[in-house]
């Protein structure tokens, strides 16, 4: 009874993949999947290299210039760089969003400097902003998955058309086998170009390698993963509507509704109704609100010195001559010295208070948002992808942690030795340090794998669901279907 | 043409499409789309124009004196009130023109400052939902899904043999199938732009009060007319040559992946690969390099001014500042061969850095230049262009951003740069800035593009669009006339 079955199985499977090839559209695919995998990767891999050249000249020309503490202290301050991705071909994210560059903003002999992440990208090709990139992702979200339905639409409601699918069913054949073996067959023959495309790319445009960096197999092996997940979730959602409708043209009609909704308006959406469910204010206001709370210590400290400066008043002419660096005295240097420190904790306080609050309310508004847009196996897909790709969220994070050891480390083996002073009739610095020894420069850590595979986690599992929801309801409806 | 004969066709397309929901989705769409699409925007405008505001404010209160900037200066671009049109580039603009370093009498640095940051990153992941992306992605499906079998499914029903029998002329025939699809999405489109700009007019932005505004408000819409009357004549001209809906509507899929994501990402990475340029980082750094080498060949000249300038040479430094106390001329002799020193390498310095700036300006201008127009073989790239350039929020803000950063430099470099005298005496400079606590400060405004500006660059693109409808409607018409029934 079983080997029947499987016989019924494997000569259904075979009637499905002898369609596919006798109407040419196996072969359809396989060349376009030829020819667009191994053409995306390449122009990928150039336009990596060209923003990895811009970056090696960038820092090539800053440590030209910047060689000593001098240097940072007095022409231009410290930058750091960020490295762009190597697997950026599997998508491009945020990248183009993403900083580029670190650069500390302090004022004249301040003790302590801030860094501003900055983002000069923009100014380079506006216009691939203006319209995204071509990469991996892209290529699996629009071109495989309208293959994917061009596949799937017709599989059971071209039957019913034909009137096929009733003569089908007057045989002893279990509908269940129908289903899956349809399902089986056209999925097979719209994976395998797939991961021809995939191959015959990587065997053409390798990813970059670079010593010490950890080998590209693993984020290629997940991002095919998750690329046939996504092409499955599409074609399960093919077979799902096409088993429910009586007319293919129906079935595409309301796949294509379905996809404009889960590729253009669902993930949107999820952004905006974030907003209105975790409200979390611009950077530019948080930025806003940093700079008032700067400028408000600045002023009160600069007032309190200015009372004390009050209370030690220049003295003549005559004096200073006749007592060279006596003026002014060690308890004015003093008292200065413990104000200007006091309203920095006061402001470091403060700031890291806002800076807190701004972060939970952000990241919290963040999280909503990956959570809703989940809806839709689109974002299950393309959020995970830029991930792995290192051009995501997670990357962000990574610099901006970067960025922070690197402020900590200029802080303190840089600013905080320099001291400024005010005085009846103006102002003095000093610098306690080297000031010929090489500065600190941005110690870059890239995000372990196991960190990222553990981030899209969920979305992978979602990606699963969606299949297994999508093939489920195509073989229930199947199951129900009257012929008469 | 018979105007009944019109007339009975157009109402009867006009009823059909009411008839099997067609309409009324489209309307549901727009109606919740486009306010949703443009209160979300205004959201996003009313918190950049306020940090905007507040950032002019911070800095008026801060600069209060000419002194104030000599240390730092900056000029604030306002965020585009249209950004509910079009989000375009905006985020990638730059929010602000600084200094870099002091206002010297050697003269003055600028770059552009982006202060918007990242916030959160899904809204760049996935994009917005301002009026362009909802016309070019789902007006441009729904007028797919109005005309696909319009004129295939009529041959597939046999429906247009019958027809065909009667004394109608063709071409009105096809002129009021058009007609009548083209009305239907144009209404759902209208009524949802009404609700719209009633939202917005809801939220506190007046779209007919406010200067500047109803113009490009207009000029957006009839765009977006434009554009659905190409695209229903796209799929008319598919249906006109399919035999049947099903073949249709793939094709019209196709096309429409190709034209909406495929031309326009294929023509910048044609640019890309065809005239490669070098990121701005790269060129700013090189900037940076050159303006070092010649500062530091101008401290050169002074200090073998110094050492061989007779009456200075033998000088120490106490006996110089005595010297310059009693208004010795052989220090004001000094001074005015450290001015020609100064004045020459400042114009050189200009130059160099202009020549740089041209260079890569041009390569870029050039790269941008070959993106846009190969990317005008796709009616939804002119779309983009011309609502995103109107909104200005597009590439043509760039332009605007040079423009003032040439004007602010210079106004900085008059008033500031070359006020100031300084007298370099070995590793010490003393000097005056030329101006006390009366002189007025300077102001700071951004200058903003006119709407005959922002029209000059996207006119070609209007143009195409124009063509393009009607190209893709002769191409049906003519199709149409020669369909052979048999």
């Amino acid at each position: 009874m079983s080997r029947d079955r499987d016989r019924t199985f494997r000569a259904l499977f075979r009637k499905e993949l002898l369609e596919g090839f006798v109407t040419k559209r196996f072969f359809a695919v396989l060349v376009l999947c030829l020819i667009v995998f191994p053409v995306g990767s390449y122009i990928s891999r150039r336009d990596y290299q060209a923003r990895l050249q811009n970056y090696q000249e960038a820092v090539r020309l800053y440590e030209s210039t910047q060689k000593t503490v001098s240097n940072v202290l007095y022409q231009g301050g410290a930058k750091g760089f960020r490295e762009p991705s190597r697997f950026s071909f599997l998508s491009t994210g945020l990248e183009i969003v993403l900083p580029d560059a670190a650069q500390t903003v302090a004022k004249y002999g301040a003790s302590y400097v801030d860094m501003r992440l900055g983002n000069t990208k923009g100014t380079d090709n506006l216009y691939e902003f203006f319209h995204g990139p071509l990469d991996f992702s892209f290529l699996v979200t629009v071109v495989m998955t309208f293959l994917a339905l061009a596949f799937s639409y017709n599989a059971v409601s071209g039957e019913k058309e034909n009137g096929t699918l009733a003569q089908v069913l007057s045989n002893s054949v279990q509908r269940s086998r129908i289903i899956t073996a349809k399902a089986a067959a056209q999925f097979l023959m719209l994976a395998v170009p797939f991961l021809a495309g995939v191959a015959l790319s990587l065997a053409l445009v390798p990813p970059a390698s670079a010593a010490g960096q950890p080998s590209a197999w693993p984020a290629v092996g997940t991002a095919v993963l998750f690329s046939l997940l996504a092409i499955g979730a599409f074609f399960n959602l093919g077979l799902l509507v096409s088993s429910l409708t009586k007319q293919a043209v129906t079935s595409i009609v309301v796949l294509l509704l379905i996809w404009t909704a889960l590729f253009a308006v669902v993930p949107r959406l999820s952004v905006i109704a974030t907003r209105f469910l975790a409200p979390a204010p611009s950077e530019q206001v948080f930025g806003q609100e940093k700079a008032q709370i700067r400028l408000a210590n600045e002023k009160s400290c600069e007032a309190e010195v200015d009372k004390l400066i009050k209370e030690y008043p220049r003295p003549p002419r005559e004096v200073l001559v006749a007592k060279p660096g006596a003026w002014p005295p060690k308890e004015f240097r003093d008292k200065q010295g413990a104000i200007r420190a006091r309203y920095q904790t006061d402001l470091l306080t403060e700031v890291r208070k806002v800076q807190q609050a701004y972060e939970k309310k952000r990241d919290a508004q963040i999280q909503l948002s990956m959570l809703v847009a989940r809806i839709s196996p689109v974002s299950c897909f393309v959020r995970p992808m830029a991930e792995i790709a290192g051009t995501g969220w997670l990357e962000y994070r990574r610099f901006a942690d970067a960025v922070s050891r690197f402020q900590r480390s200029l802080n303190d083996d840089i600013y905080s030795k320099t001291t400024y002073q005010r005085m009846d009739g103006g102002v003095s610095t000093s610098y306690s340090g080297k000031m010929d020894v090489p500065p600190p420069r941005l110690a870059d850590v890239r995000i372990p794998f196991g960190d990222v595979a553990r981030d899209v986690l969920p979305d992978f599992i979602l990606l699963l669901l969606f299949n297994a929801l999508f093939f489920a309801g195509a073989f229930v409806a199947f199951l129900r279907y009257d012929p008469r | 043409m018979k105007p009944s004969h019109f007339g009975t066709i157009f109402r009867k397309e006009l009823l059909e499409n009411v008839r099997n929901h067609r309409f009324l989705l489209a309307l549901g769409l727009c109606v919740v789309l486009i306010p949703l699409g443009f209160s979300v925007q205004y959201m996003d405008y009313a918190a950049k124009d306020a940090a905007y505001r507040d950032a002019v404010r911070t800095f008026e209160d801060n600069h209060k004196e000419m002194r104030d900037f000599v240390m730092s200066a900056s000029v604030f671009r306002p965020p585009s009130p249209l950004a509910s049109l079009s989000a375009g580039v905006e985020a990638l603009l730059p929010t602000s023109i600084d200094t870099v370093g002091l206002v010297r009498d050697t003269g003055v640095t600028t770059a552009f400052a982006n202060t918007s940051g990242l916030g959160n990153p899904f809204r760049f992941l996935y994009g917005p939902l301002d009026l362009a992306t909802i016309a070019a992605v789902v007006l441009s499906i729904l007028a797919v899904l109005f005309v696909f079998n319009g004129v295939s499914g009529e041959k597939e029903r046999r429906t247009l043999a019958q027809v065909f029998a009667n004394a109608v002329p063709r071409s009105t025939l096809i002129t009021a199938k058009m007609a009548a699809a083209f009305v239907l999405i144009a209404a759902a489109f209208l009524t949802g732009l009404l609700l719209g700009v009633l939202v917005l007019a809801i939220q506190g932005f007046e779209v007919w009060g406010r200067a500047g505004t109803l113009a490009p408000f207009l000029i957006a819409a009839g765009l977006s007319l434009i554009y659905i009357f190409v695209m229903v004549n796209l799929g008319l001209l598919v249906s006109t040559r399919a035999r049947s809906s099903l073949s249709a509507m793939v094709t019209l899929v196709m096309g429409w992946v190709i034209l909406f994501m495929l031309v326009p990402k294929a023509a910048v990475i044609v640019s890309k690969v065809v005239a490669p340029v070098k990121s701005q980082q790269v060129v700013d750094l090189e900037k940076n390099q050159m303006r070092n080498q010649l500062n530091k060949e101008m401290e050169g000249e002074f200090a073998a001014l110094r050492k061989t300038m007779p009456g200075i040479k033998e000088m120490t430094m106490d006996e110089f500042f005595k010297a310059k106390r009693a208004k010795n001329p052989i220090v004001d002799e000094f001074q005015k061969k450290q001015d020609e020193i100064l004045d020459r390498f400042r114009d050189r310095t200009d130059g160099e850095l202009a020549k740089i700036d041209a260079f890569y300006g041009a390569q870029r201008d050039g790269q941008t230049r070959l993106a846009r127009n190969l990317s005008r073989l796709s009616p939804i790239s002119c779309f983009l262009h011309g609502v995103t350039e109107i909104s200005g929020t597009g590439l043509i803000q760039m332009d605007r951003l040079k423009e003032n950063r040439t004007a602010f430099a210079r106004l900085l470099e008059n008033e500031i740069s070359k006020k100031s005298k300084m007298l370099r005496f070995e590793n010490m400079a003393m000097g005056e800035d030329g101006f006390d606590s009366e002189t007025p400060v300077l102001k700071l405004v951004y200058r903003e593009g006119t709407l005959r500006d922002e029209l000059a660059g996207v006119w070609p693109d209007m143009a195409l669009l124009v063509f393009y409808g009607i190209l893709f409607f002769a191409g049906a018409y003519v199709s149409f006339l020669r369909y052979d029934l048999r």
